[in-house]
């Protein structure tokens, strides 16, 4: 059964029983007959799959797309920016290092990035013209079962609960620095606060993310 | 950097909010052969913690054209191109060919020109050179026939060959003979020496009582050489008394003004 009532509790233990789940549902099954991870779906992307490739895709692409909307804030910029990040993936799953982190933080951080890129390159003109669509209804995905549509949502409302579990200043600085790119000291300067406050703030909210992290999924 | 201040980076670290120099400071850390206390691991949480923050925006699922825009971008670049590549090739010696082809030709038509320039004047002075030489022979021609003519006067009979006399008596440096045939009313000149000096013209008269006609100019051989010259016969229509040969002005005069050099009595 799906975890679906435990919304309204924001204890951590809950939390971390369904990002379990959620990783259980998306993530790796080594030797098991479920689906890879994004891992190994890595791994035989960089041996030319493109069955594995489309997967991967299919799994990350709406995520990719909101977070490059959130950084972008421009719905024909982020399709662009998603676009190209996919097309790194293709060329650059050899490069991928799972003792880094799991294949889906791998992934994110490429779409992160590439959008970061354009902000700064291109500087984001467009930035506002599409930013209501970020709030777009999630629609079930290709080979996406409709409890698996529910499973992430679920697990992105879990997210965001425990980002709400975070102080306004921690969170601010973890969004400036996530979405907007910025160094730890230029949001010092951004937000006229000392270096160390900024370091601590971003310290500790990460601190608080990490514990929610399912450990037997980050050591795999 | 040691593990423990690592591992007070690596949130940062992992949201990318390092500054280059603490960043590269982290990347030399794992990359060193030290034992680590568990920095991978922290990177690892701190990785996945960084892609929570990712997953905390909503999802906005992408319309089918963006896949179909990544598949069509891999099969381009999967596709083998070698017609593309030949064509490529080609295309390229072609346009290398044309361009050496112009540089020789823009080279090569300045080279030409000045040929061209060159072969004309020298066609041109090669047909000057014709023309004199055709008015060379024409003289040759016209002075032959006068010789021959001349030669076949002095074998006729009653033709009288009478010398002039140079004027002073001892003055040398011109001798000139007239073979008149009173009966035809031909006669002509055949005398060397009469290169006439710069300005100068050696005139021909026929002298009849007071009269003095003049008979034309002599246009003597500046090497040397005889000449033989025609005497009008409407001139001869009357025999004349005397023939003179004055030393005049350039283009002659049409009364004798200058000296009188030769003169004889017919």
């Amino acid at each position: 059964m799906l975890p679906l009532g435990v919304r309204s509790d924001k204890s951590m233990p809950v939390l971390s029983f369904v990002l379990t789940f959620v990783a259980a549902r998306f993530s790796a099954q080594a030797g098991g007959g479920g689906e890879p991870d994004e891992g190994a779906l890595l791994a035989r992307i960089a041996r030319g799959d493109r069955e594995a490739y489309r997967t991967l895709y299919e799994r990350l692409s709406a995520q990719g797309l909101g977070l490059a909307l959130r950084v972008l804030g421009s719905r024909a910029e982020a399709e662009e920016a998603l676009q190209e990040s996919f097309l790194d993936v293709w060329t650059r799953s050899g490069q991928f290092d799972a003792a880094r982190g799991n294949g889906r933080s791998w992934v994110l951080s490429m779409i992160r990035n590439r959008s970061i890129d354009r902000v700064r390159t291109r500087g984001a003109v467009a930035r506002m013209v599409d930013r209501a669509e970020s709030d777009a209804a999630t629609l079930p995905r290709h080979g996406e079962t409709p409890a698996d549509a529910l499973v992430r949502s679920e697990a992105r409302a879990q997210i965001q609960s425990a980002m709400a579990e975070l102080t306004e200043e921690q969170r601010h600085a973890l969004e400036l620095a996530y979405f907007e790119g910025l160094s730890q000291s230029e949001i010092a300067e951004r937000l006229g606060e000392p270096l160390g406050t900024v370091k601590s703030r971003v310290r500790a909210a990460m601190d608080k993310l990490g514990r929610l992290i399912p450990k037997d999924r980050g050591r795999a | 950097m040691t593990c423990a201040e690592f591992k007070e980076l690596v949130g940062a670290y992992a949201l990318g909010a390092l500054s280059p120099e603490e960043c590269a400071a982290c990347d030399a850390h794992l990359s060193s052969t030290t034992t680590h206390e568990d920095c991978w691991h922290a990177l690892s949480d701190a990785n996945a913690a960084a892609a929570l923050v990712a997953m905390s925006v909503p999802a906005v699922t992408p319309p089918p054209a963006v896949w179909a825009a990544i598949e069509r971008r891999l099969d381009r670049a999967a596709a083998p191109a070698p017609r593309r590549r030949s064509t490529e090739w080609v295309a390229w010696t072609i346009g290398v060919a044309a361009l050496v082809l112009v540089f020789f030709i823009a080279r090569d038509r300045d080279r030409l020109n000045d040929q061209v320039k060159l072969a004309s004047a020298a066609s041109q002075r090669v047909q000057q050179e014709r023309a004199s030489c055709a008015t060379d022979l024409e003289h040759a021609r016209a002075d032959a026939d006068t010789q021959h003519q001349a030669l076949e006067l002095l074998s006729r009979r009653g033709t009288k060959l009478i010398a002039l006399a140079p004027q002073p008596s001892d003055d040398t440096t011109r001798v000139a003979s007239v073979m008149f045939n009173p009966e035809s009313q031909r006669a002509f000149l055949i005398g060397h020496g009469l290169a006439a000096p710069t300005g100068k013209d050696y005139q021909l008269w026929i002298i009849r009582g007071d009269q003095k006609i003049p008979a034309g100019l002599l246009h003597g051989d500046a090497a040397g050489g005889a000449i033989v010259a025609a005497i009008d016969p409407k001139l001869l229509g009357t025999a004349p008394d005397a023939i003179a040969v004055t030393l005049e002005a350039t283009g002659g005069a049409p009364q004798p003004l200058g000296p009188i050099v030769l003169v004889g009595k017919i």
